[in-house]
């Protein structure tokens, strides 16, 4: 893989000393404006999560007896508890759903004739619509008394079920309270303090139809990418494969998967984020949840300054969300970095 | 920093002079300048009534500029999130929209909030306004905020139509056995005998509120909000079980619909009876058609002669610019007349007991008159009683759990911790 792209992209000869000053002089405005918006905020929002009591018009920054009291609390929140599994199930599904989903859908579009452009418009539409749009869009859909169970009766499905099992087909999506595979037992006796996970330790099936309605949104999008790379592999090595008599699907996974594992990767980097920080949607489409089935860090952070009016609650759930995010994107742009310094 | 630091010394500065202006101004003279006023209601009824008691204000005093700087959305949480903004950076707007309890509170520790005690004596407010709701806006013997309107929270809304398809009748006072008997009757007739739109939570949260306020009375749940009493006592348990029975008897697709969609299902009696806030009667005469009395009639679980108050009301920033236009702002609020029109828009009741309803809708009239002479107690789901905001949460987290777990032990336990962590 390393040879192939070696070819394709010769290495870049650093540029001489005098541009990197003028690129540093450039850069240097909107570097102090990212460092004072961004991580001047990030330490003044882990100060507030330290703090004891931090209130807008009283910003005090005073710690209390235990300044880390406010995390301790976080984690025993069976709320957050629920919110860190639903975040890191969401993220599973809605990864593998888009990811696999999108390559297969790009394969189809890649391979069509004349009706490629409409197809990718097709596939890539949902991506422009509003967050909000598709949660309610999405809701309706879900409900169990109108859309798809609407359709499961018509379309004959459900009584097909009912006659072969004898049992009601009547899903309740985002109605649902039932948590499936639940570990906990298991967490608890391998996790050191494993007592304190006060929830059910499963896949929420209320999540289920949210991962749907994300990926149907950003399915376009990984779509997009992987098109891009598919077009960007040189025609002359399908062709040379095919001389050497690899069949089609040989071809595509000994040559095409490979080369578009970078592409793969930087989907599901951004796919990942998008996953991890996802508010909106959820908040339009399915709220909190039953039990909080369908709640997410974002959702909870939101509630607790706004709503409970607890500041450190909030910001201390923010920066927990922030490390998390961090684990995932930090090592892709260490790995970038490296790639595009030459290695 | 440093910026923002000198204009707060200097706003602060002009509060101290404006104040002292205020204060030996003459009683009467009307206000000038500008004001601004920063609320979260900006839907049809909301905003129209918001605009009785602005002519109002403008009509009495001709010189003053007031800008209505409302924020839309998320039932007035984006608006919080504005003004946290704002009065971080030292711009706080002569008046704005808060509830009582918790959440002024929270203010009054900020101390941001001009105290308006001097205002309600001078005025004889103490004496017109319900001293439950006078006490929900005093913390340390000083009282900052003027109601508008109060709402009522536990209100039984019940379709007339599904009454007569199960042969029930609720009216008045309802007991959980009486209520139970006539549920299961809607039942046997294919009617869900509760519409519930809990999509957000507080809708399932409120119908949990006015079950434990019939079984623990008034004085029991204003015991369990102080903490004098713990909410592992029979009556929260008793009223936890009902709720839990109660929730197999909604519509299906209860957690897909928001409180409006439950009142829909109400007005078209697929469903018996929503418990829901009296906001719910003007959506079912405007929005629906129905006629009260005819369509729809309404009840109470346990006493009926008990008010879940929710008030909405205005403060005056301490470091606004113009003190006095604020408190002529206040002042046109709490005048009579303003009470009766805005609360003819607004669907509430006015919080001042001698203005004449006569004018209002029949189920108003009622509420006034219950306001006015019946038991008051705070709401905890709408952050109306006395206790920390954190508290309000801390009910909504514990009955989204209790949907789930249905477990009546975890939900007490969690519930005495909350208040004693308040």
């Amino acid at each position: 893989m390393s040879q192939v792209r070696g070819k394709s992209y010769p290495p870049v000869k650093r540029k001489k000393r005098g541009g990197d000053t003028k690129a540093a002089l450039l850069l240097l405005p909107s570097f102090l404006i990212v460092s004072v918006f961004v991580y001047v905020f990030i330490t003044y929002t882990i100060g507030v999560s330290l703090a004891e009591n931090w209130m807008p018009a009283k910003p005090s920054m005073a710690q209390g007896p235990d300044p880390f009291a406010t995390y301790k609390n976080l984690f025993e929140n069976p709320r957050f508890q629920s919110d860190l599994r639903n975040s890191f199930i969401f993220t599973v599904l809605f990864l593998l759903l888009t990811v696999i989903a999108g390559f297969f859908i790009a394969l189809a579009v890649h391979n069509m004739g004349r009706t490629k452009g409409f197809f990718r418009g097709v596939f890539l539409l949902p991506y422009a619509l509003s967050f909000i749009v598709t949660g309610v869009v999405w809701r309706w859909l879900f409900n169990p008394d109108s859309g798809v169970n609407l359709f499961l009766k018509y379309s004959g499905v459900a009584s097909a079920y009912k006659s072969i099992t004898g049992e009601e087909l009547r899903p309740e999506w985002l109605t649902s309270a039932t948590t499936v595979g639940d570990i906990s037992a298991l967490l608890e006796k391998i996790i050191p303090g494993g007592q304190y996970i006060q929830v059910e330790m499963g896949i929420p099936l209320a999540l289920i139809p949210v991962v749907i309605a994300t990926s149907w949104q950003l399915l376009g999008f990984a779509m997009a990418m992987f098109l891009a790379g598919l077009v960007s592999i040189p025609e002359e090595l399908r062709e040379a494969s095919m001389m050497d008599g690899a069949t089609g699907s040989r071809y595509y996974r000994s040559i095409a998967v490979p080369m578009l594992a970078p592409i793969a990767i930087t989907t599901l980097v951004i796919l990942t984020h998008v996953a991890l920080k996802i508010f909106d949607l959820i908040y339009a489409m399915s709220g909190s949840g039953i039990g909080f089935a369908t709640d997410m860090p974002g959702i909870f952070v939101y509630e607790s300054m706004y709503k409970a009016l607890k500041y450190n609650t909030g910001a201390a759930a923010s920066i927990v969300m922030l490390i998390i995010v961090c684990i995932v994107v930090v090592p892709y742009l260490i790995h970038s970095n490296r790639e595009t310094n030459g290695r | 920093m440093f910026k923002a630091k000198t204009k707060v010394s200097v706003a602060a500065f002009t509060a101290v002079a404006l104040a002292f202006a205020v204060g030996t101004a003459p009683a009467n003279a009307a206000a000038t300048g500008e004001i601004e006023v920063f609320s979260w209601w900006t839907s049809g009824s909301e905003d129209a009534a918001l605009q009785a008691i602005i002519s109002a204000a403008q009509a009495a005093n001709p010189d003053l500029k007031i800008t209505n700087a409302a924020v839309a959305g998320g039932a007035g949480t984006n608006a919080k999130q504005v003004l946290a903004t704002r009065l971080a950076g030292g711009d706080a707007p002569e008046i704005w929209q808060t509830h009582p309890g918790g959440e002024l509170q929270n203010y009054v520790e900020q101390d941001v909030l001009t105290d308006m005690t001097a205002v309600y004596e001078s005025e004889g407010w103490n004496k017109v306004v319900p001293k439950e709701l006078v006490a929900s806006m005093t913390f340390n013997k000083k009282t900052y905020s003027v109601l508008t309107g109060v709402h009522r929270a536990n209100t039984m809304w019940v379709s007339s139509a599904a009454q007569k398809k199960a042969g029930v009748s609720l009216s008045g006072s309802i007991n959980w056995s009486t209520f139970k008997a006539a549920a299961l009757k809607m039942k046997a007739k294919g009617i869900d005998p509760i519409c519930l739109g809990d999509k957000d939570i507080w809708t399932a949260a409120q119908l949990l509120e006015a079950l434990i306020v019939a079984e623990e009375g008034a004085s029991g749940w204003n015991a369990l909000l102080d903490g004098s009493k713990s909410w592992g006592s029979a009556g929260v348990k008793r009223a936890v079980k009902n709720f839990n029975e109660a929730m197999t008897w909604t519509n299906a697709d209860h957690k897909a619909l928001d409180w409006t969609g439950a009142v829909a299902a109400l007005a078209k009696g697929t469903c018996g009876v929503n418990v829901m806030g009296d906001w719910a009667y003007g959506e079912l005469l405007v929005k629906h058609n129905k006629v009260d009395g005819k369509d729809f009639t309404y009840a109470t679980f346990g006493d009926a002669n008990t008010f879940v108050t929710v008030g909405d009301s205005f403060v005056i920033g301490k470091t606004a610019k113009n003190q006095a236009g604020g408190v002529a702002f206040a002042k046109a609020i709490m005048d009579p007349k303003v009470q009766l029109a805005f609360n003819k828009l607004k669907g509430s009741a006015p919080v001042r007991s001698d203005v004449s309803t006569k004018t209002l809708g029949k189920y108003q009239q009622g509420a006034a008159k219950v306001l006015a002479n019946g038991k008051r107690v705070p709401s905890l789901v709408h952050g109306q009683a006395n206790v920390a905001a954190a508290v309000g949460q801390a009910y909504a987290d514990s009955v989204t759990l209790l949907q789930a777990n249905k477990s009546v032990e975890k939900f007490t336990k969690a519930m005495d911790a909350a208040i004693a962590a308040n």
